[in-house]
């Protein structure tokens, strides 16, 4: 009888599946039209085109449980000898068969037409077409049993959206930053898993009830939970908790011989290394969000003032990177009062939560590395205490990551596969001051790279650049948005102001070749350092 | 019986829709479930029919507690609703093919003269269909397997005359092999169709007898006096709609019987010329009922 009810419903809603499916085509389309590298114009006006596949799914399954709908007390089918284990069953089929069955199929050919392996292709594809079904369909389906039309369903969603911003508006004024999960995002795997499951166990919790025993305002409210507690942990699940769990799945914590301390002999400024701005692991940003990022953080400025510490940092490894996955930070005073306690790189002010994107990262510097820690304070109580000696007890959290081998690439019209990243290709951008280089990856996108322009004639070389984006999980982050990830970054070799010459620049450009290095997290430890007396204002940087 | 319903209460959110209703249909009659408008009417059937869940009260259908109504069960009843909900999308024959499998004793013949019968077009959409042509198509989708019950409720409900008989015909064809349960405000929809009847109002069941009964024990009465009428004093409880015009003294007797109206007329109105008694039609039986029961409650 399954089957009878699959049919009725395709007879029915097939255009609709069929909508979806050739939306879910043109989306993936994208990539192998688009190639390598972010940014074209086409990427820019189908950005949407994922969102609308998700929207389009949910709709799909809300609309053929609504067929048979269970929350109306007028249907047809409720007075037919049907079994409602079938019912529900031929629904979930119906979703699964028509429209995360094909949409699962195009991304394995999509890869297919990228070169990219059979094994890893079908791999890929099913894990995210399982991804779908547990975050999209199971949810959508739920939805559609307790709901009575596609605009009750859209109000219980957007009521569901509105109840959600309400919670964390009042989770973020009222508890510690300390104990929220916005400074971090090394355990989003643990979240993210967390969340699945919620809303996996949730989702056929509420389904289940709600089939045999047609209890709409239970289910609902089961279902409200699921969507509550789902994204409560995505925004909210503590940073502590994740520590925790990263920690006892990746075993003996091992230092493996690097130690911290306070080192007043160094003086002067930083001498860690400036991330790059032209380096990114992922998506890339919009103007927009970029622009807002930086109002943040100058909004962030003109309430904190930033003190920095000489740090010492012994038995580095050639090529490792040292990464804090968190910092907390405590000031007392001489007299043994708490002045401030709190995470190293976030700070609150008034009713917002202020956090700096700056963290300790250490990168591929053998032996004994000077560093500085940034402690960020209010700056009120900078100013009440910048002058009395004080003792600074900074707590990290650390991972050491190792390298991989190096891999080459030309530096221009380069096209080669590369085993940690994917399928790389390099080009000139359009202003002619960097070379960009793009990867579509079959194999996820890593937590860690360093990038480096070489002259392989005169042996000369760029500074190195690099970025961390820390994902502990025991696989590699993929992007749901898209099957194919793609991987970007800008190395530039010409400043167009002319002030600046780089050892590689325009003459060599034709030539070089971009060395790239991927890092992998091998150990983690905790570690922490207490400054005896130190005077806070000897630390701060110099005003004008 | 093949219906039983004890105490059933249903309320929506602070409003009673129903007050502790007791039912009972017997197998092979035809029970009119009448009231007015928001009466209760639907809100019993879709309780018994398991569509909605009783706030309180048991009742069963075919011997099952509804709650526990299974597959076995509804591929014994037939069930039609004005606001009954079908597949708009769907043509009348693709509707039918996907009931045909669910019902082991699906008569093919039987569907084939139905829908002759009533004159559906098998290829029209179902949201394509006239009010009445939807309710004659919810009779053809009721029928073919000769179902054990017949549900209908407010069948009648904005359908033209025509089709209203095509429908009652087509019931009546096969209404001695099933039992009837069949809510309507008309009475005249039920005249010649209902073997017994309920009468409910704001939740509670009134009364329940046979057709018999009910039009053999109400009668209307006028008595003509040789002076002028006025309202007696102490006039029986069994005396409905009891009105004064002139020398005439009009009433509903609700338990009529030759003997006892000449003594109960005789104990209130001592000189009279004539008394009058006629049946009554069902329409006024209900009216006068309504009336009585809206002026006990209000």
């Amino acid at each position: 009888m399954v089957w009878h009810i699959f049919k009725k419903d395709f007879r029915l809603l097939w255009p609709l599946s069929l909508a979806v499916v050739l939306v879910g085509a043109l989306s993936a389309l994208r990539t192998p039209v688009d190639g390598h590298f972010y940014g074209s114009l086409l990427e820019q006006l189908t950005y949407f085109l994922p969102y609308l596949v998700y929207l389009g799914i949910a709709i799909v399954a809300v609309t053929v449980v609504h067929q048979d709908a269970l929350a109306e007390s007028q249907d047809d089918w409720l007075v037919r000898p049907l079994l409602r284990r079938d019912v529900a069953l031929a629904k979930v089929l119906f979703v699964l068969l028509t429209v995360n069955a094909p949409l699962m199929i195009i991304d394995v050919l999509l890869q297919l037409a990228l070169h990219f392996p059979l094994s890893v292709s079908v791999g890929v594809a099913a894990s995210r077409a399982l991804l779908l079904v547990f975050m999209v369909s199971l949810p959508a389906l739920t939805v559609g049993a307790v709901t009575r039309s596609l605009v009750n369903a859209f109000v219980f969603g957007i009521a569901s959206a509105i109840g959600y911003v309400l919670l964390v508006v009042v989770a973020a004024s009222t508890l510690s930053p300390s104990v929220l999960g916005l400074s971090r995002a090394m355990g989003t795997w643990i979240s993210f898993w967390a969340v699945s499951g919620v809303m996996v166990i949730g989702s056929t919790a509420a389904l289940t009830l709600q089939y045999a025993t047609r209890r709409t305002l239970v289910a609902r409210s089961i279902g409200l939970a699921v969507v509550f507690v789902a994204l409560s942990i995505l925004a909210l699940f503590p940073t502590t908790v994740t520590l925790e769990i990263q920690e006892s799945l990746w075993g003996p914590p091992n230092s493996d011989g690097i130690r911290l301390s306070f080192d007043p002999s160094i003086q002067g400024g930083r001498s860690g290394q400036e991330t790059s701005p032209g380096y990114r692991i992922g998506a890339p940003i919009s103007a927009a969000v970029a622009a807002a990022n930086a109002a943040l953080v100058a909004g962030v400025d003109r309430q904190i003032e930033k003190v920095g510490l000489p740090l010492s940092i012994s038995g580095m490894h050639a090529g490792d990177i040292l990464v804090a996955d968190r910092i907390d930070v405590r000031i007392v005073s001489m007299t043994g009062n708490v002045l401030y306690q709190g995470p190293g790189v976030c700070t609150r002010e008034g009713t917002g939560i202020m956090c700096s994107t700056n963290r300790l990262e250490v990168w591929a510097k053998a032996g004994h590395v000077l560093n500085e820690e940034e402690l960020y304070l209010p700056i009120r109580l900078y100013q009440r205490i910048k002058d009395e000696p004080v003792r600074v007890e900074v707590s990290y959290a650390l991972t050491r990551f190792v390298a991989h081998p190096t891999q080459m690439i030309k530096a221009i019209g380069g096209l080669k596969a590369l085993p940690e990243l994917g399928s790389c290709a390099t080009r000139i951008d359009s202003d002619g001051d960097e070379v960009q280089l793009g990867c579509l990856t079959d194999v996820g996108v890593p937590s860690c790279a360093g990038v480096v322009l070489e002259d392989p004639q005169t042996h000369r070389r760029n500074p190195e650049l690099h970025q961390c984006n820390p994902r502990y999980g025991p696989y590699r982050r993929r992007g749901l948005r898209d099957a194919v990830d793609r991987v970007g970054l800008s190395i530039p070799f010409r400043d167009l102001s002319g002030l600046a010459h780089y050892p590689v620049g325009s003459a060599a450009i034709e030539h070089a070749r971009i060395d790239v290095t991927v890092y992998d997290p091998v150990a983690h430890f905790r570690t922490r350092i207490t400054v005896p007396s130190v005077r806070l204002v000897d630390w701060a940087p110099p005003k004008g | 019986m093949i219906i039983q319903a004890s105490g059933l209460c249903k309320a929506y959110g602070r409003n009673d829709a129903l007050r502790g209703l007791n039912l009972s249909v017997a197998e092979g009659s035809a029970l009119a479930l009448i009231g007015a408008n928001g009466a209760g009417k639907t809100t019993t059937i879709k309780l018994l029919m398991n569509m909605l869940a009783p706030s309180s009260g048991t009742a069963t259908v075919l011997g099952v507690d509804t709650r526990r109504l299974s597959r076995t069960e509804f591929a014994q009843i037939g069930y039609v609703s004005e606001n009954q909900r079908i597949p708009r999308r769907l043509t009348v024959s693709q509707y039918l093919a996907y009931l045909r499998p669910l019902y082991a004793n699906w008569d093919r013949e039987l569907e084939n003269s139905i829908l002759t019968q009533l004159r559906l077009p098998p290829e029209r959409k179902i949201g394509d269909l006239s009010h009445g042509m939807r309710m004659k198509m919810a009779l053809a989708c009721a029928l073919p397997f000769r179902p054990k019950l017949l549900v209908l409720d407010e069948p009648f409900s904005g359908l033209d005359p025509l089709v209203r008989d095509e429908f009652l015909e087509r019931v009546l064809e096969q209404a001695g092999a099933m039992t009837v349960l069949i809510s309507t405000h008309e009475l005249a929809d039920i005249d010649g169709v209902a073997t017994d009847v309920a009468f409910i109002d704001d939740g509670t069941l009134l009364f329940q007898e046979s057709m018999s009964a009910l039009t053999g024990r109400l009668r209307r009465v006028e008595v003509l006096l040789d002076q002028e009428a006025r309202a007696p004093l102490g006039a029986p409880l069994s005396w409905l709609d009891v009105r004064v015009v002139g020398n005439v003294l009009s009433f509903v007797e609700t338990q009529f019987s030759e003997e006892a109206l000449g003594a109960r007329i005789a104990a209130v109105v001592p000189r009279r010329i004539r008394v009058d008694v006629e049946s009554m039609p069902l329409r006024s039986i209900f009216t006068a009922l309504a009336r009585n029961a809206q002026r006990k409650a209000g």
